[in-house]
């Protein structure tokens, strides 16, 4: 399989610039997910891949050699796109077995490949129709078995599960992973959905206005965001401003509060910074009667709760702002509407981003150094 | 009317579905009842008297006489003419039209061209008839523009041959509507080929005829066919252009028609019953073969 | 987002076409000013618009359009109204019907139509046999603008929106629908004009003196006012192409359905 080094890609159309000097190495087998909101330049480094757009700056490299200018219909790869690329005059075994067509090999032999594939993909029954008689899951995976019938080196996937219901998109995106992992091929799937993103890659590629904001594995990427933009594009995340002081006892100053934060033990310099804390890291602090104890940690009152299914999600009023809180939920409703709370986290558990240092964001605390360079991870 | 729904209505405020059922329907119909009549009386009825005339003689009786009559060479010549000059016209146009649309609908064509080519084209389709006639007698006619440019620097058409007031110079001429026609028709089927399905083919490894051949082709036949359709009944039909260059020069079945009104052709009505007989069969042939192409096509361009 | 560019096939053709459009356009005009060998002046021009038949004939084809649009608007508004509010059964047989006059083409209408009303002089013997002839030659173009308009307005909401407030049809109709379809009636009403001004077949049978009959009688005589004439209907075109574009873009619709008859 193929390993692909993105250097230095610039491309603009007209006046507004989509990649403003991407670099990044995936390593053969790898599966990367680029992640970002509409127009961060994520599809166009995908289509610059396949050969569908040529970069303005910059080379792409497959295997070690300059795939630049080489023309799309000649590099070996894969794609799936968002929705209506099957063939629509052709049955689905035909869609499957046009690359190998296109290959001029044998009719028995094409045949015998696509019902191979689509046995993988679990259509074999559907072979003989129709595009327009099969659903959106089912023509995104001939799809997948068409990109996949002329082994490719490398398999790109625009946003195909975007277009599909949200069972649908479930199933079968781990059906993508199963597949790829299987065969192993060099992958890169564009999305806006930080959860699918996160739940099937080897890696992330955090993208907005064409440059990455973070490159690393999910949990990195969920646990550690490097910028403002991570932190509020991935997850749920609860933002508080305050101050972190040099030489201070780990503790974060918000709204004449003080608020524990390992990451601030040893902080250099007085900087204006961001806590960020995820809902599921604050804790309500229970009584011994199993009712929400009061008088210790952070006092809050609850204003309003949304059931999330296993989780509620409260909204609780509190001196620094209104923070989102999860709890199980049982025990969410032993703190209805009303009732005052006490919130407490562990201090290792608050990330802190620099809001002074770098326009960018980007944090320099808790020796976690530079974003992550773009290196390949081993395969999870 | 208004008073009846209110009756209806009795008591109850007014509310749009008060009415029964049956009355609501009643007046719709009512209301459309003046176009239907209208285009019965205008359209269907004259058609329908054509038609029967064709099959009468001078008296009433039946007879198949004047339609007979059609299949004499003289006739069949005329049919074969009109053919010959719809296929030409429109293959030519057509073939044409169809690099032209699909050069201004592709995706890296500048944003200015669609609009300008549309805009080219109405005006185009539009000026068939006899200004069409004369700007081209203006252009090559015996002494139009580039035949005395030609003359000029050594070629001298109509020595050799060619004439715009011949076969070859009428399908010249109607390329001139032909063109413009295929253009504004196939355009909007050019634009259902998606960009995906291209896309979709170069990236498994298909040069551009191998595209067209296994999938464009394929899914645009039934548009492209007819568009072709509706051009050659276009041309089959057309009357003004052919009288001001060939007036009698050719034999063509609308001008054949036109005789028989004009009285310069002094056989029975008829006669020009049946050859109008014969014209609305070809041409509602041509627009049956249309329609039944137009729903093939919606099936995959929608 | 450019996707692919133009190739050199593609751009051969664009110039092909254009050149193809022009020449003659470009002839016409060369023609219509040329007074003698390698002069040039506006005397076919001068002869044409002194001509008082090319008023008479003018004036008597304005007149048939506007006829023509005044009994296609009032035929075919409550028609195309009707049809897409309550009875959407019968769209299938408008649009047969909107196809008809194709199958039916000028030549063969005229000869239908002089048989049919031959005992019928009140019709036959002034220009209103003309009228009613173009309502038909125009109602492809016609319906097909009402119909689009139509479809683009949301007709059950505003008509019962209208009827809860007391309004009875007419009102309906007047207040509430014309206004809203004014973009539709102009763009059909250019579309008629142009068919009528430059209609031939029908009138040249039926004997009237129409601008398109004038403008053959003048051509089989004198070249270059033919020539002119042409240039001066060309002109009027591109002003109904240019009226009808820029009411369409007044309504966010994008371009106009135009296709000529010959």
């Amino acid at each position: 399989m193929a390993d692909i080094v993105l250097r230095n890609l610039y491309k603009r159309f007209g006046a507004v610039v989509a990649l403003h000097g991407l670099d990044l190495t995936i390593g053969s087998g790898e599966f990367v997910a680029f992640l970002g909101p509409s127009g961060c330049g994520k599809t166009t480094a995908l289509r610059i891949v396949a050969g569908f757009e040529r970069p303005d700056g910059g080379q792409v490299l497959l295997e070690g050699k300059d795939i630049t200018n080489l023309p799309a219909n000649r590099r070996g790869m894969g794609m799936v796109f968002q929705a209506y690329s099957l063939f629509p005059n052709l049955t689905a075994c035909d869609n499957v077995s046009f690359g190998l067509r296109v290959r001029r090999v044998g009719a028995a032999e094409r045949r015998k490949r696509a019902m191979e594939l689509l046995d993988l993909v679990g259509l074999a029954s559907a072979a003989h129709r129709y595009p327009h008689q099969l659903s959106g899951g089912q023509q995104q995976r001939i799809a997948l078995a068409r990109a996949l019938a002329i082994e490719p080196r490398v398999l790109l996937l625009d946003e195909p599960l975007s277009a599909l219901d949200a069972q649908v998109r479930l199933q079968l995106r781990e059906e993508i992973r199963r597949l790829q992992t299987q065969l192993g091929i060099t992958t890169m799937f564009v999305t806006h959905d930080q959860e699918e993103a996160l739940s099937i890659s080897d890696r992330v590629v955090v993208l907005s206005q064409g440059q990455i904001e973070q490159v690393g594995a999910p949990t990195e990427i969920y646990g550690n965001p490097s910028t403002v933009f991570v932190a509020q594009f991935v997850g749920t995340m609860n933002r508080i401003e305050g101050v972190a002081r040099s030489g201070g006892a780990g503790v974060v100053d918000a709204a004449g509060t003080r608020l524990p934060a390992q990451a601030a033990r040893d902080w250099v310099g007085d900087d204006r910074v961001l806590l960020l804390l995820r809902p599921e890291a604050i804790e309500v602090v229970w009584g011994p009667d199993g009712r929400p104890a009061t008088g210790e940690g952070l006092a809050g009152t609850v204003r309003s709760q949304i059931f999330l299914g296993s989780v509620t999600r409260l909204y609780v009023a509190t001196d620094v702002g209104e923070l989102m809180v999860d709890l199980g939920s049982l025990r969410a409703l032993s703190a209805p509407i009303g009732s005052n709370v006490s919130l407490a986290w562990k201090p290792e558990a608050p990330r802190l981003i620099s809001l002074t240092s770098r326009p960018d964001g980007h944090l320099p605390s808790a020796g976690q150094g530079a974003p992550a360079l773009a290196e390949p991870v081993g395969r999870r | 009317m208004t008073s009846g729904a209110q009756e209806a209505g009795s008591a109850l405020p007014q509310a749009p579905s008060l009415p029964t059922r049956q009355r609501k329907f009643s007046f719709a119909w009512l209301g459309v009842l003046p176009f239907f009549a209208y285009v019965a009386t205008f359209l269907l009825v004259p058609s329908i008297w054509l038609v029967v005339g064709a099959f009468q003689t001078d008296s009433g009786a039946f007879t198949t006489v004047q339609v007979h009559t059609l299949f004499q060479q003289q006739y069949l010549d005329a049919y074969k003419t009109s053919i010959e000059i719809s296929l030409a016209s429109a293959l030519i146009g057509g073939v044409c039209g169809l690099f032209v649309a699909y050069s201004a609908v592709k995706e890296g064509a500048p944003g200015w061209i669609r609009p300008l080519l549309t805009t080219f084209s109405g005006v185009a389709a539009n000026f068939a008839g006899i200004p069409l006639a004369f700007a081209w007698v203006a252009t090559l006619g015996t002494t139009g523009v580039i035949t005395a440019f030609l003359a000029n620097h050594g070629i001298d058409l109509y020595q050799h041959g060619f004439t715009l007031y011949s076969f070859t110079g009428l399908t010249v001429v109607y390329t001139y509507f032909q063109m413009p026609l295929m253009i504004l028709v196939i355009s909007p089927a050019l634009d259902g080929v998606r960009t995906e399905w291209r896309e979709a083919a170069t990236n498994l490894g298909a040069g551009q005829l191998q595209f067209w051949r296994y999938v464009g082709i394929p899914i645009l036949w039934p548009s492209l066919l007819g568009a072709f359709v509706l051009l050659f009944g276009s041309a089959f039909a057309a009357y003004a252009t052919a009288a001001a260059l060939v007036g009698t020069e050719l034999n063509l079945v609308p001008l054949l028609i036109g005789n028989v009104v004009n009285g310069n052709n002094t056989s029975d009505p008829q006669f020009g019953d049946a050859l109008a007989l014969g014209m609305i069969v070809i041409i509602g042939f041509t627009v049956v073969l249309n329609i039944l192409l137009q729903r093939r096509s919606d099936r995959w361009l929608r | 987002m450019k996707r692919s560019r133009l190739s050199p096939w593609n751009i051969l053709w664009l110039v092909l076409a254009a050149v193809y459009f022009l020449v003659p356009l470009y002839g016409s005009l060369e023609f219509s000013l040329e007074t003698g060998p390698g002069q040039y002046g506006f005397d076919a021009y001068r002869t044409i618009l002194h001509d008082p038949q090319f008023r008479n004939s003018f004036l008597l084809s304005l007149r048939l359009a506007i006829f023509t649009v005044i009994i296609s608007t009032v035929l075919m508004v409550p028609t195309v109204y009707w049809v897409n509010l309550k009875l959407p059964r019968l769209r299938r047989v408008m649009e047969t019907i909107a196809l008809l006059p194709f199958v039916v083409p000028p030549v063969v209408l005229a000869v239908g139509i002089l048989r049919l009303f031959a005992s019928f002089t009140w019709l036959l013997s002034g220009p209103q046999v003309l009228v009613v002839s173009y309502v038909i030659l125009a109602l492809p173009y016609t319906y097909r603008s009402l119909d689009a308009g139509m479809r683009a307005m949301d007709l059950r909401t505003l008509t019962e929106a209208a009827q809860n407030m007391g309004a009875n049809w007419v009102t309906v109709l007047w207040r509430i629908i014309l206004p809203n379809l004014r973009f539709a009636m102009l763009s059909a009403a250019f579309l008629t004009v142009t068919l009528v001004m430059g209609e031939y077949t029908m009138s040249s049978l039926m004997l009237f003196n129409t601008f398109a009959v004038y403008m053959n009688y003048i051509g089989g005589s004198q070249a270059n006012p033919a020539a002119a004439l042409a240039m001066i209907s060309l002109a009027l075109t591109w002003v109904a192409m240019l009226a009808i574009l820029f009411i369409g873009r007044g309504s966010n619709r994008r371009g106009a359905h135009v296709v000529g008859t010959n």
